[in-house]
């Protein structure tokens, strides 16, 4: 693994930072530390919104009857709330992470190409605009308001909605333009800028899974992007891809959406299986276990996920052969998955733990997120699968996978790495007391939603029949802690950031290990510049 | 930056141009899926 | 020790909100045909196989974490991997029960429950088409003595109930005005399509859910094995009144079913010769104003100002205030009736002469015409709508 030794020492190029302040400086820099920290305000900016649109729709299902929320608001918000806690808040946090970590990690001074990295970036304000300007605009009275046809926005519903549709469709574009841009830059930095001696099989962990992230980017989001425009076109230009009454097949979509769907669960994982592992092993104070196990299952989990997506629409009609394809192809992730837990619990196996915050949420994730694999597994079989489609079973399994797995993951990664990005430790009192209230609330609110979903309460309805009123209710309850408990980590990352906490040192914790721990905390704004030599 | 990078500079617009260029097959192809009513 | 206990008491407290509901529903509710019990069966096996891999595999974590701990005194140990054969083929052990359990003890079962639910030709001894609309369900009885009988389902529960917080029916979101009929014991061939956007026709207790593609046809089956009320919902999002179309299915012994269908045909008689008579305007007044509020009033609102611009306001309206036919008697397009009629491509304003009966058009018109500030002061007969069709 990659814990070198140096050839030239980094002097820090520090001493006095030349180039633009202010306004300009964020503008145009160029610089991967100031670009991950970019990623990573907006996506903790656009995670709170994503919260607060949610939180209004479980206040509604508090109880039975529309209290505050017209179905029309109703459908907007739930499709919103996805797209922004998917597409502007889990996959910037990841891509703010690889720009920060990634060329400490491997020894080069930055990104391989700088200026895509900018674009990269920038393009992401204004296309979190896009989607929720007409959200903003119908609270005034203005248009037909925000996407409500899902965040899987199928035709032909999307194609008879208002122009929000329209703007999520551009909004979807730039962030996939994004998206694919920024995984250009992590591949060729990953190939091309390694410092010399580290090979591939020396690659930190994040670094395999942010190369696996990027070449699922590469590959699907042009396809969403394709399957978006025929939709588009649909909608204003009278073709016919998806309307069955023009010789168009409404199904087309979901085929082309979910080749995209499916790989786009795993982009959302994959960096994270990346990093929990350097997290296990600083804090067990143990080496990772398995590393070429681990590479081989990222590999395998990529190419598994691209040959599975069917499983989102079983009910949808298709033939036994597919089904049955579907369903095993579906289940075979689980080995490659199993792999990955059993590395991770083999690493803390006989070692010399201890419980920091970073450690808690680690730990968590695992625990968490196996809830959500295990469910997942179960929502393979096909003929039960026409029970939990579309019913709060399904919310409650991908809300364990991409709650208590992608944001608890990243609330790991930030935590472990914060230190070393400010200079500052946080405190850790709070990091603990957001960790528990997180898990506690987490499970209040979507615990559950398994046990209504298998009672009989489909998903994306603004009210509901009087038997589940109970377990909505304690849904809410665990959703409202849930959110404010995010307070607690919104105050700890800022005071941090601000300078507050005692100075962190190189290492910043015991076990840490990794090029980037042998730099100062924080880096020198250019740093490995030359680069280390890797033994 | 400094010279002392590892790879030159020219590998890297190659990997990425080429990147760009599975991109965008990938968008080109998805039209494909569609088949004309006959 | 102390701080131990702590952490511990925490992760009970994760769960613990569970152990206060003893009367609560945790499980499928129960089933009423083969495919809801062998879809009860395989989720209770898998569940239990999973509940015991998470139990297992987190035992293992939690004796990790008491006893590899720093602040016990545990040294770190530093394998990395498999250090000989024999600790080698124990790691893999747990993939191979893995690879057991996912193809063999999971696998097999879900294939034939695959089969099971795909053999929707196989002794089927009626067939039933089943059509989503913009929010409703139709029933056609395609064949047998019941063969003709069509109609339309819609939610019953009021609107007070719904918005303004009155005391809620038992049935609440889950009440309709037609009840689908069929018999027990009979294996019924399900075809299902619709007329707008893509819905899915779901009753947990039959265990069966299939979505209704407009322009397509899908298939499913059922056989309920007694007796009763079965209530299900539709369950793929359609729009605004996505929550509002139940379904609900009355299941009754092979003779009582056979009565079901002569009242029903009779039924259908009656509402096609009230086409034929001549209604007065206070018979279509009061027939509008109910198919108005059943119908139409979900998007324009029961004081027809609509919600601009996706539901358009019927008062002052200028499609409402124009003339239907032209001189020919020819319905003039993108007018009132054909609008009802016809729908408007592209919205969700659907073709109402699928679902509407002529009288239910003929009312529904003239009530539009004559209300909401609106006077134009003519009516429409049913039966001039059925000879536009």
């Amino acid at each position: 693994m990659s814990s070198g030794s140096i050839a030239a020492h980094d002097h820090g190029h520090d001493h006095a930072h030349h180039g633009p302040t202010g306004l300009a400086r964020w503008l145009f820099t160029t610089n991967h530390k100031d670009i991950g920290t970019m990623y990573l305000m907006f996506s903790m900016i656009m995670f709170l919104i994503g919260g607060s649109l949610i939180l209004s729709v479980r206040a509604e299902l508090f109880q039975p009857g529309i209290q505050i929320v017209q179905p029309e608001l109703f459908n907007q918000l739930i499709g919103l709330h996805a797209l922004v806690m998917i597409f502007a808040a889990l996959m910037p946090a990841a891509t703010g992470f690889a720009n920060w970590m990634l060329p400490l990690m491997i020894g080069a001074p930055d990104m391989a190409l700088p200026r895509l990295n900018n674009w990269g970036f920038w393009l992401l304000p204004p296309a979190g605009t896009i989607l929720l300007m007409p959200l903003v605009l119908y609270f005034f009275g203005i248009g037909t308001g925000g996407a409500d046809a899902g965040w899987t926005l199928y035709p032909p519903l999307s194609a008879q909605s208002g122009w929000g549709i329209d703007f999520a469709i551009l909004a979807l574009h730039l962030m996939g333009i994004s998206s694919v841009m920024g995984s250009i830059n992590v591949v060729v930095t990953i190939l091309n800028m390694r410092a010399p001696g580290m090979t591939m099989m020396k690659l930190p962990m994040f670094a395999w899974g942010w190369l696996m992230t990027a070449f699922l980017l590469i590959a699907t989001i042009p396809v969403l992007a394709g399957a978006i425009t025929m939709l588009l076109t649909d909608r204003h230009f009278d073709t016919h891809f998806f309307n069955a009454a023009g010789g168009g097949d409404p199904i087309l979509f979901q085929h082309l959406f979910w080749f995209f769907g499916h790989p786009e669960v795993y982009i959302l994982l994959l960096p994270i299986w990346g990093f929990i592992p350097h997290i296990l092993e600083t804090f067990a104070r143990k080496p990772m276990y398995g590393y070429k196990a681990q590479v081989w299952s990222l590999v395998c989990i990529a190419a598994l996920s691209v040959i599975v997506w069917a499983h989102h629409f079983f009910t949808a009609g298709m033939p036994v052969q597919a089904l049955l394809y579907f369903m095993y192809s579906t289940m075979s992730i689980s080995v490659p998955l199993a792999v990955l837990f059993f590395c991770w619990i083999a690493t803390i196996w006989r070692g010399s733990m201890t419980f920091e915050t970073p450690m808690l949420f680690a730990l968590g994730f695992i625990i968490l997120f196996g809830i959500g694999g295990l469910t997942g597994l179960v929502l393979a079989d096909v003929a039960a699968d026409a029970q939990y489609h579309h019913s709060y079973f399904v919310v409650a399994h991908f809300h364990y996978t991409l709650f208590a797995g992608g944001i608890m993951g990243v609330m790991a990664g930030v935590y472990y790495w914060l230190p070393k990005m400010t200079g500052h430790m946080f405190n850790e009192k709070l990091g603990k007391l957001h960790f528990w209230l997180t898990v506690f609330s987490f499970n209040l609110t979507f615990m559950p939603q398994f046990f209504v979903g298998l009672a009989g309460m489909p998903r994306r309805i603004p009210d509901y029949a009087l038997q589940f009123t109970e377990f909505n209710m304690i849904s809410t309850i665990g959703a409202f802690a849930l959110g404010l408990s995010q307070l607690i980590f919104v105050y700890n990352v800022v005071t941090t950031w601000r300078g507050k906490g005692e100075k962190a040192t190189d290492g910043v914790w015991e076990g840490s290990k990794g090029l980037e721990w042998q730099l100062s905390s924080p880096p020198p704004h250019h740093s490995w510049d030359p680069q280390p030599v890797v033994k | 930056m400094s010279q002392h990078v590892h790879q030159s500079p020219v590998r890297s617009r190659q990997i990425a141009v080429v990147l760009a260029l599975v991109a965008v097959a990938f968008y080109v192809g998805t039209f494909f899926f569609w088949v004309p009513p006959q | 020790m102390n701080r131990l206990l702590r952490s511990l008491v925490a992760m009970l407290a994760v769960f613990t909100p569970l152990a206060a509901f003893a009367d609560y529903t945790w499980n499928f509710p129960e089933p009423a045909t083969p495919l809801a019990l062998d879809t009860l069966n395989v989720h209770n096996k898998f569940m239990l196989i999973t509940i015991v891999i998470f139990v297992v595999v987190l035992g293992i974590m939690l004796y990790s974490m008491v006893r590899h701990r720093k602040s016990v005194g545990h040294q770190a140990s530093d394998f990395t991997g498999p250090k000989n054969r024999k600790q080698l083929l124990w790691t893999l052990l747990p993939f191979a029960i893995l690879l057991y359990i996912d193809f063999i003890l999971m696998g097999i079962p879900a294939a034939h429950s695959i089969f099971m639910m795909e053999d929707t030709k196989t002794n089927a001894q009626m067939v039933l088409k089943i059509t989503g609309s913009q929010w409703k369900w139709q029933y056609e009885f395609m064949d047998g003595d019941a063969q003709g009988i069509k109609f339309v389902s819609n939610l019953k529960t009021p609107d007070d109930q719904l918005y303004k917080g009155a005391p809620k029916g038992e049935h609440y979101l889950l009440e309709v005005d037609n009840e689908l009929v069929l018999p027990t014991n009979k294996k019924i061939r399900v075809l299902l399509t619709a007329t707008d956007v893509i819905h899915n026709w779901w009753v947990p207790q039959f265990g069966v859910a299939r979505d209704a593609i407009p322009g397509f046809l899908r298939e499913t089956w059922l056989e309920i094995d007694k007796p009763g009320i079965y209530r299900g919902q539709c369950k793929e999002l359609c729009g605004r009144g996505h929550g509002y179309m139940p379904v609900v299915v009355r299941a009754v012994p092979e003779e009582e079913f056979k009565t079901w269908v002569v009242a029903k045909k009779d039924e259908q008689q009656a509402t096609a010769a009230s086409a034929d008579k001549v209604w007065t305007k206070d018979e279509l007044m009061a027939k509008g104003g109910e198919t108005y509020n059943k119908v139409c009033a979900v998007c324009h609102q029961p004081n027809g100002q609509g919600l601009p611009p996706a539901f358009p306001a019927l008062a002052g309206s200028k499609v409402v205030n124009a003339a239907v036919v032209d001189g020919e008697g020819h319905l003039i397009k993108d007018h009132h009736l054909d609008r009802v009629m016809n729908g408007k491509a592209g919205t969700a304003m659907q073709a109402f002469k699928n679902t509407l009966s002529d009288a239910e058009i003929a009312s529904v018109v003239t009530y539009e015409r004559n209300s909401f500030g609106n006077a134009m002061g003519d009516i429409i007969q049913p039966s001039q709508v059925k000879a536009l069709r």
